[in-house]
């Protein structure tokens, strides 16, 4: 009675393997999304410019470009400081603001030659999915922690009640940003780890009861 | 199974916080003075005979043209540039610039070497929460012998230390910046003691 549990542990845990093996290494990877766009520079937001009819703005991983010519041709905007990931771009006027998914900031007030950088939105490990400006001025930022408001972009940002989703919650804790950055090389050590064990758990096993 | 458990109610009790109400919390801006101007000043310039400072007040026309230049407004007042002399021979300047990590400005020293190449660059000032890790020299040693001609932006010719991307991005722009200064107010022709 106790060898065929036995048999059954040992086959649903080989029958098991590739699932586990699949869920932990896509986990890993989209905790990772530059390890699979690693030579690539993808597109992450197109604003057209409500003033100039021809200018198009784009956020991209490395920062922000532009394009003069409706899309045509895109050059990278020269900057000191480039936003990364580049997930929010609001235009007003002369005034062009772009922040990245961690919430850094730039603000030009010149249509896009020289750029300040500013105090970032406070996200702490969330992530920003939109920026805009209103007509007085005032920056919207709508994040995965809800709707962060600033009356300018000093630095004063006030959260607007949208509590975290429990989503995000879990999100934050299945990659490991509950813990802020560390928590996530944390988490990815933990989950190469994982897959490491797996592996040799299997070559163990085959190699202990594979040729009976 | 019971460290399992603990572990899943600790994970639930620090996700299932109170929900953030305004003003948003930021992580609490800590202030670590990493070494004294003084400090890094001697170590930038070590075994200098002499140092003394010299100073410069961009007017308008030249913070425009910096300004145009870097992509980014210098902002107004004084610019000291730390000089040192050593058997005779110049040893180049070094400039304290601060720069915003991801919230908070982070105060550098960054040398030019008469070469006009990057020398040794040092943390003095980091105020953000996280991502202090830029002070270790392993990652400032990447600006060494850095110039104007170098593209400096990370992960093109900057490696970003992990989990610090915007500090590094900061320190690889106060090195940006502080080329940019040093030519614009010693011109090559002019830079000769």
């Amino acid at each position: 009675m106790k060898m065929p549990a036995r048999h059954l542990h040992r086959w649903l845990g080989a029958l098991l393997l590739l699932p586990l093996l699949t869920i932990t290494a896509t986990g890993l990877l989209l905790s990772n999304p530059r390890w699979l766009d690693r030579d690539r520079d993808p597109v992450l937001r197109v604003v057209a410019d409500p003033v100039r009819p021809d200018v198009l703005w784009q956020g991209r991983a490395s920062g922000l470009w532009r394009s003069a010519d409706t899309g045509a041709a895109w050059r990278e905007v020269p900057m000191l400081s480039p936003p990364l990931n580049v997930a929010g771009i609001a235009v007003a006027g002369g005034t062009i603001l772009a922040a990245g998914e961690a919430g850094d900031l730039v603000r030009s007030n010149d249509g896009g030659t020289v750029w300040e950088t500013l105090p970032g939105v406070p996200l702490d490990g969330a992530r920003l999915h939109d920026l805009s400006v209103g007509a007085d001025g005032t920056l919207y930022a709508w994040t995965s922690r809800g709707l962060f408001v600033a009356a300018s972009g000093d630095g004063a940002w006030e959260s607007r009640g949208e509590a975290p989703r429990s989503r995000d919650r879990l999100h934050a804790l299945h990659t490991g940003w509950l813990l802020g950055p560390r928590g996530k090389l944390l988490n990815d050590v933990a989950t190469v780890g994982m897959i490491l064990l797996a592996v040799t758990g299997l070559l163990a096993w085959q190699r202990r009861y594979g040729r009976r | 199974m019971r460290t399992l458990c603990t572990c899943l109610l600790i994970a639930a009790a620090a996700g299932a916080g109170p929900a953030r109400t305004a003003p948003a919390a930021r992580p609490a801006a800590e202030h670590h003075v990493y070494q004294t101007l003084d400090e890094a000043l001697g170590e930038v310039f070590a075994g200098a005979d002499s140092t003394w400072t010299e100073t410069w007040t961009p007017n308008d026309v030249a913070r425009a043209g910096l300004a145009a230049e870097l992509g980014a407004p210098q902002p107004a007042g004084e610019i000291v540039f730390h000089r040192a002399r050593r058997d005779g021979r110049d040893l180049g300047w070094a400039v304290t610039t601060d720069e915003i990590g991801l919230h908070e400005p982070i105060t550098m020293l960054v040398s030019v070497d008469a070469a006009r190449e990057v020398g040794p660059v040092r943390v003095l000032v980091f105020r953000e929460s996280r991502g202090g890790e830029v002070r270790r020299k392993r990652f400032l040693d990447q600006f060494l012998g850095k110039t104007r001609a170098d593209p400096l932006r990370i992960t093109r010719d900057v490696d970003a230390v992990t989990g610090a991307t915007y500090s590094s991005r900061a320190v690889t722009a106060g090195v940006k910046r502080v080329l940019a200064l040093v030519d614009a107010c010693y011109p090559p022709e002019r830079s000769a003691p």
